[in-house]
This record gives C-alpha cells, sequence and structure tokens, in this order.
C-alpha cells in the first residue's frame, strides 16, 4: 500500500466518534491550556498525562487527545503573547515581540487573526512533510542497528546541549540525571537490582508519570507561587480588527520560509519549538532588509514568522519520535513516554506493525489544525478571557489535577510525596538555569540508551570499534561533532571578528 | 556560589553512585558490558560535568528574598498536607480544605476561596469518578 493508502487508513481511524471527539476536546482543551499564562504545552501535556493514561482509552486514542493537547497549547500559546505580553512558554517568547505592539495600537484581533492564520499554516504544512518522509524515513531505519541507535543518541544530546539552554554543561548534566534516574530499578538483562536501595517500590523503577508530574506539573505551580503576579493583569481588548487577505499575501513567502525553518529544526532530535520560533524570527528579519528595523515594532512578519515555525516544529519533532523512537522535543519526550505505558515501542517497525497507531496520529493531525482554526478565530474571545482568570485558582487546580492523576494511576500516597519533592528538585534545576527537558529526554532514553550499546558490544564480543563500524554511524558522530562544537567556534570567530574591528584603522 | 554549592552536591552524587557501579556484579553475565558499566560511565560523565561547574559557575541566580522562599514553604507544607491527608480524609474533604486554603493565601477574597474550595472538591470527585471512571480515595464520605 502507498502512503496515501496508508493516510486513509488512519482517517478510518480518525473519523470514528470516539476519536473525532478526542481530537476536537485535545485541540480545545490545548488552546485554554496555551492561553493561560505561565503554562505551556509541556505542563500542559504533563499534567493531564495521567489522566489520560488512567481513563483506559485504546493506545491510539489517548495518543490522539495528548498529541492535541500538544499542538493545540503550541496554538494557544500566542493569545497570552498578543494580549498580555507574558509567553507560556518559551517558544512563544518571539510572538511577543511584534504581536504585543500590534495589540497595543488598538490591531488585537488582527494579530491574532493573522497568527491563526500562520499557525495553521505552519501545523499543515509540517503534517504534510510528515506524511511524506516519516515512512520513508522509517524503512530507511529499518536497516538501523544497535551501533546505529547508540550513534542517533549521541547525536541527539550533542544538539540538545549546543543548542538548548544558555549553558551546555547543564544541560547535558540534565541529561545524565535523566540517564542516571532510568538505571534505577532491575536490569532487564541479567536481573540484578540497582540503585533501589531494598524499597521494593523502585524495583520496577521510578514510575515515568511521577517523575513528569513533578518535574513539570509540580515545579509549574512553584514557580507561579514565586512568581505570583498581584493586582490585575492588564488585558488588551480584543477588539473588531480582523486579519485581511492583503496581510496573509504580504506574509506568504515568511510563512513558508518559517513553516520549512521550523519542521526541519523540530526534526533535528531534542531541539524544538523555542528554538525555530527564534531561528525563524532571525532569518526573517535579516531577510527583511530595510524593513526588518521596523520589527520589533508590530510588524505582521514579525508575527508570523515565529507562529509559523513553533507550530511547524510541534509537527517536525514527531518525526523522529514516530519514525526512531527518539523524541525531538521535550514534549514528544512525554509522548514517547505516553506510548511507552502502553507497551508500545515506538521506531521504524511501528509503521508497519501498528499503522493505526502511527497513521491515526498523523491523520489526527490534519483534522486537528482545521479544528484549531476553525474554533481559533471566532473563539478567541472566549480564550482572551480565560487570561483573566486569577493565580490564585490556577494553582490550587494543577496540585489537584496533579494529584488527581499520580493517585488514579498508582494509587499509593507514598509516591505522592516523591511527586512533591521532584516538583521541588525540578523548580531549583530551573532557579539554576538548567532546562528540565534534557531530563526528561534522559529518562525516556535511558534504557533504550543502555540496551542498544550493550547489544552492539554483545554483537562485536566486547568490541567497541564496532561504534565506529559503517558510513551511518560516522556520518551521524560527524554530524554530533559539530553540532557540539559549531557554536563554540561561531562564538570564537565573531569575538575573533570583534577583536580585528577594534584594531583601529592606520 | 549556588552553582559550586550544586555543583559538590553533583559530584557527591556522582561519587555515590560510582561506589555503588562498581560494587555491581552479576551472577550470570551473558553481555560484555554486564549491568555495572553504564553507570560507570554515567559517573563519569557528571562527575566531568560536576568539576567544570565548580570551576566555571555561572552569575548567581536570584533567589527572590525571604518572602518569596516563604512563600514558596508555605505551598511545598500545603501540598505536603495535602497528600497527607488525602487517603484519610478522602478526596472531596481534603481537596475543599486544600483548594480553599491555598487559593485565599494566593490572593483570593476568603468566600471566593471557600467557594472555589467547594465546587473543586465536590464537582470534581463527581466528575473524576463518575463521569471519567477514576480511582479516588473516597474516605469517611459513604458516596
Amino acid at each position: 500500500m502507498d502512503v496515501f493508502g496508508y493516510l486513509m487508513g488512519g482517517f478510518a481511524v480518525v473519523f470514528t466518534p470516539l476519536n473525532l471527539s478526542l481530537v476536537l476536546f485535545g485541540c480545545f482543551a490545548g488552546s485554554l491550556i496555551g492561553a493561560l499564562p505561565g503554562i505551556g504545552p509541556i505542563n500542559g501535556v504533563a499534567i493531564l498525562l495521567p489522566i489520560a493514561y488512567s481513563l483506559g482509552l485504546p493506545p491510539e486514542s489517548a495518543l490522539i487527545l495528548l498529541a492535541g493537547i500538544y499542538y493545540g497549547a503550541e496554538y494557544g500559546g500566542r493569545i497570552s503573547s498578543i494580549l498580555l505580553n507574558v509567553p507560556g512558554d518559551a517558544s512563544a517568547v518571539m510572538t511577543t515581540l511584534d504581536g504585543n505592539p500590534m495589540a497595543r495600537r488598538g490591531e488585537a484581533g488582527r494579530a491574532l487573526a493573522l497568527s491563526a492564520c500562520a499557525s495553521f499554516f505552519g501545523g499543515t504544512l509540517a503534517v504534510i512533510l510528515l506524511t511524506l518522509f516519516a515512512p520513508a524515513l522509517a524503512a530507511f531505519a529499518v536497516t538501523f542497528g544497535p551501533e546505529e541507535y547508540v550513534a542517533l543518541m549521541v547525536f541527539a544530546f550533542a544538539t540538545l546541549a549546543s543548542l538548548v539552554g544558555r549553558n551546555s554543561v547543564k544541560t547535558l548534566m540534565g541529561a545524565v540525571i535523566g540517564l542516571m534516574i532510568a538505571t534505577v530499578g532491575i536490569d532487564a538483562n541479567t536481573g540484578v537490582v540497582r540503585y533501589t536501595f531494598g524499597v521494593p517500590d523502585l524495583l520496577a523503577g521510578i514510575d515515568f508519570l511521577i517523575i513528569v508530574i513533578g518535574l513539570f506539573g509540580i515545579a509549574e505551580l512553584f514557580t507561579l507561587v514565586e512568581q505570583q503576579i498581584t493586582g490585575r493583569l492588564e488585558l488588551t481588548p480584543v477588539g473588531k480588527s480582523f486579519v485581511s487577505l492583503k496581510d496573509l499575501l504580504a506574509v506568504k513567502w515568511t510563512m513558508l520560509r518559517s513553516s520549512i525553518i521550523g519542521f526541519v529544526i523540530g526534526v533535528l532530535p531534542g531541539t524544538g519549538a523555542s528554538v525555530a520560533s527564534a531561528v525563524a524570527y532571525g532569518t526573517e528579519k535579516r531577510l527583511a532588509g530595510e524593513e526588518g528595523k521596523q520589527f520589533g515594532q508590530g510588524h505582521i512578519k514579525g508575527l508570523a514568522a515565529p507562529e509559523s515555525a513553533n507550530n511547524a516544529a510541534a509537527g517536525g519533532a514527531m518525526v523522529p519520535m514516530l519514525t526512531l523512537g527518539i523524541p525531538g522535543s521535550g514534549t514528544t519526550a512525554i509522548l514517547l513516554g505516553a506510548l511507552l505505558l502502553f507497551n508500545v515501542q515506538p521506531g521504524p517497525l511501528m509503521f508497519q506493525q501498528r499503522p493505526e497507531i502511527a497513521w491515526g496520529l498523523i491523520a489526527s493531525m490534519y483534522v486537528g489544525n482545521v479544528a484549531l482554526l476553525v474554533i481559533n478565530l471566532p473563539m478567541v474571545g472566549l480564550f482572551a478571557r480565560i487570561l483573566t482568570i486569577p493565580q490564585a485558582y490556577m494553582i490550587p487546580l494543577i496540585a489537584v489535577l496533579a494529584f488527581i492523576g499520580v493517585y488514579s494511576v498508582v494509587g499509593n500516597p507514598f509516591d505522592l510525596y516523591v511527586m512533591i519533592a521532584l516538583g521541588v528538585f525540578g523548580w531549583l534545576l530551573r532557579k539554576l538555569d538548567f532546562s528540565l527537558a534534557p531530563v526528561i529526554l534522559g529518562v525516556v532514553l535511558g534504557a533504550l540508551f543502555e540496551n542498544n550499546l550493550r547489544r552492539a558490544l554483545s554483537i562485536s564480543g566486547g568490541d567497541w570499534s564496532i561504534l565506529v563500524e559503517g558510513s551511518i554511524t560516522v556520518t551521524l558522530y560527524v554530524l554530533a561533532a559539530s553540532a557540539a562544537f559549531a557554536p563554540m567556534l561561531m562564538g570564537r570567530l565573531r569575538r575573533v571578528r570583534y577583536a580585528e574591528s577594534d584594531v583601529p584603522e592606520r | 556560589m549556588s552553582d559550586r554549592v550544586f555543583g559538590t552536591a553533583m559530584l557527591l552524587l556522582a561519587i555515590g553512585y560510582g561506589v555503588i557501579a562498581w560494587q555491581l556484579e552479576a551472577p550470570f553475565q551473558y553481555d560484555p558490558l554486564g549491568p555495572e558499566s553504564w553507570p560507570k560511565i554515567l559517573t563519569f560523565v557528571l562527575g566531568a560535568c560536576a568539576v567544570y561547574l565548580l570551576a566555571r559557575p555561572d552569575a548567581e541566580p536570584s533567589w527572590g528574598g525571604g518572602r518569596s522562599l516563604g512563600k514558596l514553604m508555605v505551598a511545598a507544607a500545603a501540598l505536603s498536607a495535602y497528600a497527607l491527608l488525602f487517603e484519610p480524609l478522602g478526596f472531596m474533604l481534603a481537596t475543599i480544605a486544600f483548594a480553599a486554603g491555598l487559593a485565599w493565601y494566593s490572593g483570593a477574597r476568603p468566600a471566593s476561596a471557600a467557594i472555589y474550595g467547594l465546587l473543586l472538591g465536590t464537582l470534581g470527585y463527581v466528575i473524576a469518578t463518575r463521569v471519567l471512571e477514576l480511582n479516588l480515595p473516597r474516605g469517611p464520605i459513604p458516596f
């Protein structure tokens, strides 16, 4: 069967009453969560993951729901950025730069509608690219042996360290902490018990759900308590202005370029929407030339670029998750963990063995993007009103949802304390300028990384040179090295150039 | 300073983690690496990162002073109390008390906080247990 046939199979999965309502609900809930200031896609998915898990849905339905929340939140993030100048998360920061000035000029409606269209464009283009490339990549990746997987993992962590966070050593450290958390429990190959300290609850490892909800949900709650906005937020009225066809035509190339940039960056393992929106914004600013000087004062291209890019990145991040089983962002790491909870191992074989999951998810993203546009254009006023919910009510709500989720899955009050402790730890890491995505990536990839390394060395009989045999592995290590050292080299080159320009001319 | 403290903690963690790693031994080992090699590798990477952090710490983050830390302690205490009472009191009562208390502490008016707590506790319980069929502690309330 060709791609089109599989895609139709996916649509058949989506257009069942249950899955269709889950797509719509996920998109709606995601938009709400994204619109809330301070709560981004990753926290939203983390808080709702245990509840989605304990509903007893089949895996494809649960994934369709969670993915809907993910890209819905990516969509809704622009609302608080534009109206409040408060980004929901890192990927929405660039949207504030031109979105909020437009709103303050009285063009909030135009800004919201334009960014909705840009989001739709980016999201849809990304799903189309995903449909075309994912099966091909999966077919190619089927031939990967354990040594290629080890190289892929090294590549993922190298791009992560160089692109995420300000301090790459801290990013690496976060990833190692995650990898260490993943070693707790019984070693599947030998049955040896590691790092459980005699606690029987730890034999199966620390529950993924508790880690996610502690590090993201509870840590987020602490951050909200700390940065609590006292007094009322100043909400810019939405007004009657709307996007015109002229606006859309003016930004069509911006949207196309930014979507492609977003998709490619999203595909790179480890990097997600925040990097994509920053790169797209910078590129458009440079390409705009003279016009670029108006960026930051409410220019429509400056608004369309990051919005197309971050939604395209959300789609792109699905590619490595579905085809290789290596997530492209922190949020897809959580989705991958969700699949593992259902005993589904994402990877190249999933397209053949569980097509209803892979293709159902892809088809649901087509439906979801259309639904988001339809929901968002007329209902933006409702979402804007969500922004005025005082944080005093948000803070207990996050805790209650987290408690319901953890308790209904594990049914053990001990784990509630573990979750709170992880929340404090996550807050501390954020305070020290660590990003949490590498930690969760480490937790999710830990077992895969170790097992592939051990399998590779079993094949070679303990000879480490197997890791650098074959053209694919060598290419990946070269890419990893260039990803790791490129920013350093660029920084040095720039410094050299500055130093040269400092030399007074004679 | 904060980075140095954290770096020291991580160095100690690496050492402790390494000590255990070097004691791991499999009775029957089928692969050349065994259960101990991977933890050994992680020990070195974490140790190296910790030493780097000790040598070149970032600028001090703003800890926000005593008031902000106090608020965090209250939030952590409230969460712990909620966890402690979650099973004995049941979801409904524990949530009413917790949500009303924390909402009030976070700046809501007492009456609105109380109403909010009541709504969240009762509606939350009904939706979670009846509609979504999740498992939540009932506590002393007989329905």
